[in-house]
């Protein structure tokens, strides 16, 4: 039987619960860079037990939670991730626009 | 920033250093560099900070030390339309008759050499740059055309644009790969100067400084439901959604849909109709993909499944609704979420969801939006926000 995956969901994301951090994931800060275009960011505070990856071969992010932290939006509520090691999953979209575009091509 | 020589490169061509080791593979460390380095490019660009000496040292640079000439007169202004514009002017003059960037571009490859046109361009300038060229283009030739205004070739040197070719060339020079001194000094000086175009022309160079601001969405296409997604500082200014133009006629028909939808105090709550009688289908897919709660009233909307739970132990619910509805001549599926912002205010969003088994059910089509079974999305919920 496949053992349940957990997650947190936060918007536009979700950090799913994983074994461990990819072994080719390499450091950086503490955002969970997205919707830069939109100015609101998940992020973990500078001071957070916390240590965010990148898969530099796919562009995705992992988190290594030490002790319980904080995961803060401006607009959604925070949560308290218990410890772990955690993949970024962002939301898909259907993209209507290309879709069209490519037909209309 | 000077780039400090690495040693044990051997001379190439073109005055160009190489790496003697031919690269076959990189590591996860010179991935990250190639990221780190786009990264950083893409976030300069984005700063939009113009700097006027390092222009005009770059105009110098390109004008005078490559083609030998006399440094031209140079214009400042601050958008592209107002370029086209002076340029029309100006070539009423006898002293500035020629748009010349084809001359000019064959003297800055020539001085900065490279054999490969990177694509990293797409990331910076062509989402940005082909919708605001391609507006400026269909306003000169549209709304100006009686005055005889042609449209004049921005140039594809110099500016932020060329950020994704410098960029390649920079990532490899960093893997220590290659080391230019034209191509160190060049792509310093387009990195400070800021220039978001330019047009030369004998005797004159007219540079157009950034934007005030560009807003996109996640797949780097201009867009923003609030205003403008681009604007100028002389208020020279485009709405789009997700790449779509809707300024193509400044203050036409499709700008007062924009406004109507998503500006007004009652956000077109009737235009459906409207809307999909548009004879234009992007325009109705941009519109109808940030207002897919319209379809929610369609007389084709069917409810295929809805669930009700509750929000944070605090009395409210989470309502969710899969539905179909007649979209752009096919059948399509959207979901509907009913929940609560961080300030307590009720918050709904509607998504296109792939009509499948799978997103049948309120459980599978939300967890196909993060890539998970019905049954994942069901059980492994710890909280949402």
């Amino acid at each position: 039987m496949t053992a349940k995956k957990t997650f947190y969901r936060q918007g536009d994301i979700v950090l799913v619960k994983e074994d461990r951090v990819p072994a080719t994931s390499i450091k950086k800060d503490n955002i969970i860079a997205r919707g830069e275009h939109s100015g609101h960011a998940h992020q973990f505070t500078a001071t957070a037990p916390v240590s965010v990856f990148i898969d530099p071969a796919t562009s995705t992010q992992h988190v290594h939670v030490e002790h319980p932290a904080v995961l803060e939006h401006d607009t959604h509520e925070n949560h308290e991730l218990a410890p772990g090691d955690y993949e970024v999953r962002v939301e898909r979209e259907l993209d209507l626009v290309g879709e069209v575009r490519r037909v209309a091509d | 920033m000077k780039m400090e020589q690495p040693a044990g490169l051997v001379s190439g061509t073109n005055g160009v250093l190489v790496n003697p080791k031919r690269l076959e593979s990189l590591t996860p460390a010179q991935q990250l560099v190639l990221n780190d380095v786009r990264d950083e490019y893409i976030q300069q660009f984005n700063k939009l900070e113009f700097n006027e000496q390092a222009a005009r040292d770059l105009v110098d640079l390109v004008r005078c030390g490559y083609m030998k000439e006399k440094r031209p007169m140079i214009f400042i202004v601050d958008s592209p339309l107002g370029a086209q514009l002076l340029v029309h002017v100006l070539k009423q003059m006898k002293e500035f008759r020629d748009n010349m960037w084809a001359n000019v571009w064959a003297n800055v490859w020539d001085n900065v050499r490279d054999n490969v046109w990177a694509n990293v361009r797409a990331n910076v300038g062509d989402n940005v740059w082909a919708n605001v060229e391609d507006n400026v283009r269909a306003n000169v030739e549209d709304n100006v055309r009686d005055k005889k205004i042609t449209f004049e070739s921005f140039s594809w040197y110099n500016e932020s644009g060329s950020l994704g070719w410098l960029s390649f060339y920079d990532a490899f020079t960093r893997l220590g790969q290659i080391y230019s001194p034209n191509f160190n000094e060049y792509c310093s000086l387009v990195r400070r100067a800021g220039i978001f175009t330019e047009i030369d022309m004998t005797g004159a160079v007219i540079i157009m400084r950034p934007p005030k601001y560009i807003r996109r969405d996640n797949r780097g296409r201009l867009h923003c439901t609030t205003g403008p997604a681009i604007e100028f500082a002389d208020g020279y200014r485009l709405f789009e959604i997700h790449g779509v133009d809707f300024s193509r006629q400044l203050n036409g028909p499709d700008e007062v849909l924009y406004t109507r939808m998503f500006l007004d105090a009652d956000h077109g709550c009737d235009a459906l109709g409207e809307i999909l009688q548009h004879d234009n289908t992007t325009i109705r897919a941009a519109v109808l993909s940030e207002r897919l709660d319209l379809l929610e009233n369609a007389p084709s909307m069917t409810i295929i499944d809805t669930k009700k739970r509750s929000w944070r132990q605090n009395g409210r619910y989470i309502t969710e609704m899969v539905f179909d509805v007649d979209l752009l001549g096919q059948r399509r599926r959207c979901i509907k979420v009913e929940m609560y912002a961080k300030t307590g205010e009720k918050e709904t969003h509607v998504k296109l969801v792939p009509r499948t088994k799978e997103t049948e059910t309120v459980d599978g089509a939300q967890g196909w939006r993060w890539n998970m079974t019905a049954a994942e999305y069901r059980q492994g919920m710890i909280a949402e926000s």
